[in-house]
């Protein structure tokens, strides 16, 4: 079992519907994101356009994050997902400073929430802001807890334009396997020698 | 005359005491603020996560064990008179090796649960490998400090342990996947030599016999186009082959003034000046701070660098606060308090 995802690049309008699924679903205090879409640039001017490129933790199969970890607080699970521990990490932020792809976020300082001028956090902030660790780096963990509990990750399920996939890409027979082979599918950045378990179609 | 002379002594040690004091005192409530408050007080953020705290640990702990050889070339005999020094070199070591770590607990997140570090300690990572090899620096150096070694195997090993303290600190940074830039592998060798001109422009200050200040003069007068070269190694490679992200970060930082203000202030205006300066105590004086100071420009700007190029995100700018400018002088208030006390208070080497 390694659990990967797909995305297609050519279904993907840019909404972050994924970004805010994401960030809804964890409680991210202001500036945390555990996924977001990028932008590039592809063609030359007068030709030239901008492609979204939806980015989030790769769950790679040499993850320098894991690897540089000094306390083992980044662990790779035996179905694929890295994740971590908060009680065991340190805060040292290694681990982004490793990471290639920049999706790593570090909780700095108790969250502020978004309306600040509203006196402090409200309601649903209180409640959601409690389960970050001020002092600790957090990042995407292909939405683990919904996993184990049968459902797709926030963002797979929320995509507006169903671009992105979910499932065992050691299982040939999966979809996510099968649009990888069939689309030709070829992750982010594989030079970095990570080899990264997220996707894309049209890259 | 005897009275005067131990007056006078007395007066310097309680003024540098007090400036060390007074900077311990600036960096505590910098810490204080940082805590209360979160490292959203810091210029760091999540692109650019390694700031001048970091460069401050590098360039401590560089410094620790530059010192740490140069009383092992001390022990041997390798520079005339610098024997006399020995035991202010072993004790400066040891102050720089505890500040840097001091620098470390201010920077990481979560300071208490650095114990993890001993009971969850991952040895893959190379932190782990700087955190082990910094903690038998700081025994060794104790060691060193209190037992005159029969034989040459205690100066041995303590040279060994200063030296891979360094290389890991260089391998931190080297060996990170995220950053083309620092993976040249030239960073370890860089930051050994980085370590030396600390040392060496420390001690010159502390400005022992005329004889040992001619073999530090001239160390430094080798080193220092060293330390240029290595630099022009890393470059020249980077802006040669081409490679899109190692260029990008090589770009930076010929691109960011303050490396050429370090470059020129640091490594060329000290050279001529060394050079050229003759026995003016000042010039020499002020060519030493010039060279730590161009270490640390070059340390801070080489670090920021390799972080800035981010992914899809554009490049990240770092700008440090008040509070990192506080904390670092505190860091080193603190290095300058130990020296002070250990100076005042450790005991002398018993055979």
């Amino acid at each position: 079992m390694k659990y990967g995802m797909v995305i297609d690049l050519r279904r993907c309008i840019g909404c972050n519907a994924c970004t805010v699924a994401c960030k809804q679903q964890y409680g991210n205090p202001p500036g945390i994101f555990y996924s977001h879409v990028g932008i590039t640039e592809v063609g030359k001017y007068p030709n030239a356009r901008q492609v979204p490129l939806p980015v989030l933790c790769n769950h790679c199969d040499n993850p320098p994050c894991v690897d540089v970890c000094p306390t083992g607080a980044s662990q790779k699970q035996s179905n694929g997902m890295v994740l971590i521990d908060d009680d065991k990490c340190i805060g040292c932020r290694y681990c982004m400073v490793a990471c290639p792809y920049n999706v790593r976020q570090f909780i700095g300082s108790e969250p502020k929430g978004y309306y600040p001028d509203k006196g402090g956090l409200t309601t649903y902030e209180t409640v959601a802001y409690a389960q970050h660790q001020v002092g600790t780096v957090e990042k995407c963990s292909f939405c683990a807890t919904r996993v184990a509990a049968g459902q797709l990750p926030a963002c797979v399920l929320t995509c507006v334009g169903q671009a992105r996939f979910f499932g065992d890409l050691d299982d040939p027979n999966s979809e996510v396997s099968q649009l990888i082979v069939k689309f030709d599918a070829k992750p982010l950045n594989p030079e970095a020698g990570t080899k990264p378990n997220v996707f894309y179609i049209g890259l | 005359m005897t009275t005067e002379v131990k007056s006078q002594r007395t007066s310097m040690n309680m003024t540098w005491l007090v400036a060390a004091v007074v900077l311990v005192v600036i960096g505590a409530i910098a810490w204080i603020v940082q805590l209360s408050q979160g490292m959203s007080v810091l210029g760091v953020g999540q692109i650019v996560v390694w700031g001048m705290y970091i460069a401050a640990f590098f360039t401590l702990v560089g410094l620790a064990s530059g010192l740490l050889i140069l009383a092992v070339l001390a022990d041997l005999k390798v520079i005339p008179g610098l024997w006399a020094f020995q035991r202010n070199l072993l004790i400066g070591a040891l102050a720089s090796y505890v500040a840097g770590g001091f620098m470390i607990l201010m920077d990481i997140g979560r300071p208490l649960r650095v114990l993890n570090m001993l009971f969850d300690a991952q040895f893959k990572s190379p932190f782990v490998w700087d955190f082990f090899s910094l903690a038998l620096g700081v025994i060794v150096t104790i060691v060193y400090l209190l037992v005159a070694p029969k034989g040459k195997w205690l100066p041995v090993i303590a040279g060994i342990v200063a030296g891979l303290v360094v290389i890991f600190e260089g391998w931190i940074l080297s060996m990170s996947a995220g950053s083309p830039l620092w993976s040249g592998g030239m960073m370890p060798a860089i930051f050994l030599v980085e370590g030396l001109l600390l040392a060496l422009a420390v001690t010159f200050i502390a400005n022992p016999e005329p004889i040992t200040s001619d073999w530090l003069r001239r160390g430094l007068l080798v080193l220092l186009p060293i330390i240029l070269l290595f630099n022009i190694f890393e470059f020249a490679a980077a802006l040669y082959a081409g490679d899109v992200d190692d260029l990008a970060g090589t770009n930076l930082v010929l691109a960011n003034p303050i490396f050429w203000l370090g470059i020129v202030l640091g490594v060329i205006v000290p050279f001529v000046l060394l050079i050229w300066a003759g026995r003016n105590r000042t010039i020499e004086i002020v060519a030493a701070i010039l060279i730590i100071l161009g270490v640390f420009v070059a340390k801070t700007v080489t670090l920021v660098a390799g972080q800035a190029i981010s992914f899809l995100m554009g490049t990240a700018v770092y700008k440090p606060t008040i509070v990192e400018f506080a904390g670092v002088i505190g860091i080193v208030g603190l290095a300058g308090l130990l020296f002070i006390v250990g100076n005042c208070y450790l005991p002398q080497k018993k055979a």
